[in-house]
């Protein structure tokens, strides 16, 4: 594919402007601010169209981005191309209104159609992913020094390994790892909050038994009150027995005695004054001991009678305590049956299916990420070899020999291999760097694509001495493909212009 | 004769404690026993079949009163109850001890008895719970004893831990009628013969659609029931089919309008299907904060085009990943681990 030129009707600071391009390398130059960014974010967009992001992301999104700063409705570009020996117009209007795009063929003016995929078919499988990993090139963005190192170490893993460079295998584990971690910590929010719901049964539960205990000591102190009143109320009975027993005992001394006054007197009558006298005065002691029984036993009764007095209002109290124990353990067993239940309650939470389900979300992030380490693996072994031999291959023209071969180890640290020695990379320069970088994505660019697609190469040789720049240049001229180079230096024009074009 | 039969109506227990709606469940189970109760002494229903789980556990003084004195004010109906795996009677329970209304009939003993009711001709069995388990299988060896014309069976349990069933046996164990409680959906064994009144009120967020009671009447040997719905509220399980293009919101609208549609009264849980954007996620807690809503269950995918990826990726990683996938079935645990790879893998596109 040969893109012949670039009409930007509307897109960005353009406004109908045409840029003609040719087959083989070509260089665009122009200082800061010429809208470099912008053709080259035009060629992209005139290839896949402008989506636009959702939410936070649409504010940074290239439509946003490359909105006409004038007259934002008209929004369109027009892309001629060959492709495969016939000549294509490719034209797209990007506006959120009118959003379409038509693809004819200049030849013979065949409709063709981009929503069914005709498109696609001339690009031969090339994707926006693969068209930002290998053939849009841009300079490593890092910072000099160990980050460089790092970016440059998981870029060309990531190209040997997944074979396009397309696919971020560090930054897909973390995520992945990341996303392991937010579930769990869902399902521990969940478990937490089922814990803080048995905690609060379980509160409850303590209430209750605080409760019981107090009605158990409740139940103890009136058992004891109504212990002490029963026993005063046997000693009571017993007075009164006794008393009884002393009145029966008095009547009884009384009767005797009466019988033995009448007997004297019977017997005085006939017999000697002097037996009847000692028979009365015998009687009259019987009766007297008789006489005072019977006091004794008058006061005993009255006492007993007094105490029997008391044990009336005592009775009333034993009642009363007996039905407030009664009621105690009444209430005590309807509390100690409330807090079975909820213990039992308690017991009987079962996992719910939030949480079933977030453990299968956990088990399927694991899941994933074994088997994409298995992917990884096998992926590996296939395109690495082949991905090796061609950056090597690139880089050792770049260089012109001074490096032969790029190296990556069992744990894929980059070194590169300059027939004697083995340098590891993080002691390269800048520019050496840039260009290991540059060999990888040009490698997986001819390795990826079926299509020879045109290569854009976006202020990439900054870094570049002037020797390895017209190597690079050279290599990229002996390609036979169209390769666009942005810069904002005269340098490349000139090496173009002298060495190339000569 | 004419009979309702009823079972696990759950007294006490407490359905979505901590939900809006819950706080009124408690009560309505209590409700909708006292509305049976009011049907039985408006139709004047001869008996009143409590097959079991009268009260979700171990009943307590205050609720058992309660109970005895709604049975109490029945002028007709003679009430008989066994306890079930929920109430069972314990070594402290207040079954043991409580002292039922005149028309009552407890069937509280361990073993096999029955109640006679010479003016109805009618005789019921049935024995109680006395553990929390039954393993045996119980009712297998019991049979009608011929005491009455009518003999019905009160029968509690049905599956591997509470007295399994063995469906012949009972029907032909010789009772006309064998009420049936434990398990809460509503459905019959044997038509007309052997039923399952299911719960009066359901008490779990899985026991969805209506319930309600068996009414029943026995003339001249034959039985004929009717199943009567008349819980307050049913559980509904709401499938919800998300389209790619769904923001959150909009699947909050389709929610509530499902509600809407299905009755305001009715309590959800929201099942979310089908296929969302692969960078929407749902926040069901914030959905589930709707009401009427016990739990909303996620099991949308991301809207993948497998096959296209496929077709586009043969021979990267991605379709060495997919392969490894092959044939596995959307909604599967290897579908979502598929799915969760495919997220990632593409999110670190660059």
């Amino acid at each position: 594919m040969v893109i012949t030129e670039l009409y930007l009707k509307n897109f960005g600071k353009f406004a109908e402007q045409h840029f003609y391009l040719h087959d083989g390398l070509q260089v665009i130059s122009g200082e800061n601010e010429f809208g470099k960014s912008t053709l080259h974010a035009f060629i992209r967009a005139m290839l896949f169209g402008l989506e636009r992001g959702r939410g936070r992301a649409a504010a940074k999104d290239g439509f946003t981005r490359y909105e006409p700063w004038e007259n934002p409705g008209y929004y369109a570009g027009v892309m001629r191309f060959t492709c495969g020996g016939r000549n294509f117009r490719l034209e797209r209007d990007f506006s959120r209104a009118a959003k379409k795009a038509s693809l004819v063929c200049e030849d013979d003016g065949e409709e063709l159609s981009v929503e069914r995929g005709d498109l696609n078919m001339l690009l031969g499988g090339l994707t926006p992913g693969l068209f930002d990993s290998t053939i849009s090139v841009g300079q490593l963005r890092a910072e000099p020094g160990q980050e460089l190192f790092d970016a440059l170490e998981n870029h060309a893993v990531n190209y040997f390994v997944t074979g396009s460079g397309e696919i971020d295998i560090a930054g897909t584990f973390q995520l992945l790892k990341e996303k392991r971690r937010q579930a769990a910590r869902a399902l521990q929010e969940e478990e937490a909050a089922r814990t803080a719901e048995q905690e609060k049964i379980l509160q409850e539960c303590r209430y209750l038994e605080r409760d019981m205990k107090a009605l158990q000591d409740e139940f103890a102190e009136k058992q004891t009150r109504l212990n002490a009143l029963e026993n005063v109320d046997d000693t009571g009975i017993k007075a009164g027995s006794s008393a009884k027993n002393l009145f029966f005992m008095g009547s009884a001394g009384v009767l005797a005695g009466f019988a033995g006054f009448l007997w004297s007197r019977f017997i005085s009558g006939r017999t000697l004054a002097a037996s009847a006298f000692s028979v009365a005065v015998i009687a009259g002691a019987i009766a007297l001991a008789g006489v005072l029984l019977l006091i004794a036993g008058g006061i005993a009764v009255c006492r007993a009678g007094r105490k029997k007095g008391r044990p009336k209002a005592d009775e009333e109290r034993v009642k009363q305590l007996q039905w407030e124990t009664e009621h105690i353990q009444a209430e005590w067993k309807e509390k100690m049956i409330r807090c079975g239940n909820l213990r039992e309650q308690c017991e009987e939470t079962e996992v719910s299916d939030v949480q079933k389900n977030l453990l299968r979300r956990q088990q399927a992030l694991e899941m994933a990420e074994e088997e994409l380490r298995k992917a990884v693996q096998e992926t590996g072994n296939q395109t690495a070899g082949l991905m090796q031999e061609k950056a090597s291959a690139i880089f050792a023209s770049v260089t012109e020999g001074a490096y032969l071969k790029i190296m990556l180890d069992g744990e894929r640290h980059i070194s590169v291999w300059d027939g004697t020695r083995r340098i590891p990379a993080e002691r390269l320069s800048r520019g050496t760097i840039e260009q290991i970088y540059l060999a990888v994505r040009l490698a997986a660019a001819e390795a990826v694509l079926e299509e020879p697609m045109p290569l854009i190469l976006d202020d990439v040789f900054a870094f570049y001495d002037d020797k390895r720049l017209l190597a690079a240049l050279k290599w990229l001229s002996g390609q036979g493909k169209q390769v666009i180079i942005f810069t904002c230096h005269k340098r490349e024009e000139e090496i173009v212009k002298r060495e190339i074009y000569r | 004769m004419k009979f309702i039969h009823i079972a696990d109506v759950h007294l006490g227990a407490q359905p979505d404690a901590g939900l809006l709606h819950g706080d009124k469940r408690a009560q309505e189970i209590w409700e909708t026993f006292e509305q049976v109760i009011r049907v039985c002494e408006e139709e004047k229903i001869d008996l009143l079949l409590i097959a079991g789980d009268l009260f979700h556990r171990q009943p307590l003084m205050r609720e058992l009163k309660e109970a005895d004195y709604l049975f109490s004010g029945l002028t007709h109906t003679k009430v008989v109850l066994i306890a079930g795996n929920h109430d069972y009677i314990r070594s402290d329970s207040y079954y043991r001890t409580f002292r039922w209304s005149e028309n009552v009939y407890p069937l509280f003993a361990e073993n096999p008895a029955y109640v006679d009711f010479p003016e109805l001709k009618t005789a019921v069995y049935g024995f109680s719970y006395h553990s929390r388990e039954i393993r045996e299988p119980l009712y297998d060896r019991l049979t009608a004893g011929g005491v009455e014309p009518v003999e019905i069976l009160l029968a509690h349990g049905g599956d591997e831990k509470h007295i399994p069933l063995n469906r012949n046996a009972l029907a032909e164990s010789g009772f006309d009628y064998v009420a049936m409680g434990h398990i809460h959906k509503p459905h019959a064994l044997v038509k007309d013969r052997i039923v399952y009144a299911g719960a009066l009120e359901p008490v779990d967020k899985n026991d969805i659609g209506p319930h309600g009671y068996i009414r029943g009447e026995i003339t001249g040997g034959r039985v004929r029931t009717q199943w009567i719905p008349c819980a307050k509220r049913e559980y509904i399980h709401l499938d919800i089919q998300v389209k790619p293009d769904e923001a959150a919101g909009r699947v909050r609208d389709d929610i509530r309008e499902s509600i809407n549609e299905h009755g305001n009264e009715n309590i959800y849980k929201i099942i979310l299907k089908g296929k969302r954007d692969a960078d929407v996620l749902f926040d069901t807690k914030r959905l589930e904060r709707e009401g009427n809503i016990v739990e909303i269950v996620d099991e949308t995918m991301p809207e993948y085009d497998v096959d296209r990826i496929y077709a586009e990726n043969r021979g990267n990683i991605l379709g060495k990943y997919i392969e490894h996938f092959y044939g596995c079935e959307e909604g599967s645990t290897e579908y979502e681990a598929l799915c969760e790879g495919l997220d990632a893998l593409l999110a670190g596109r660059k």
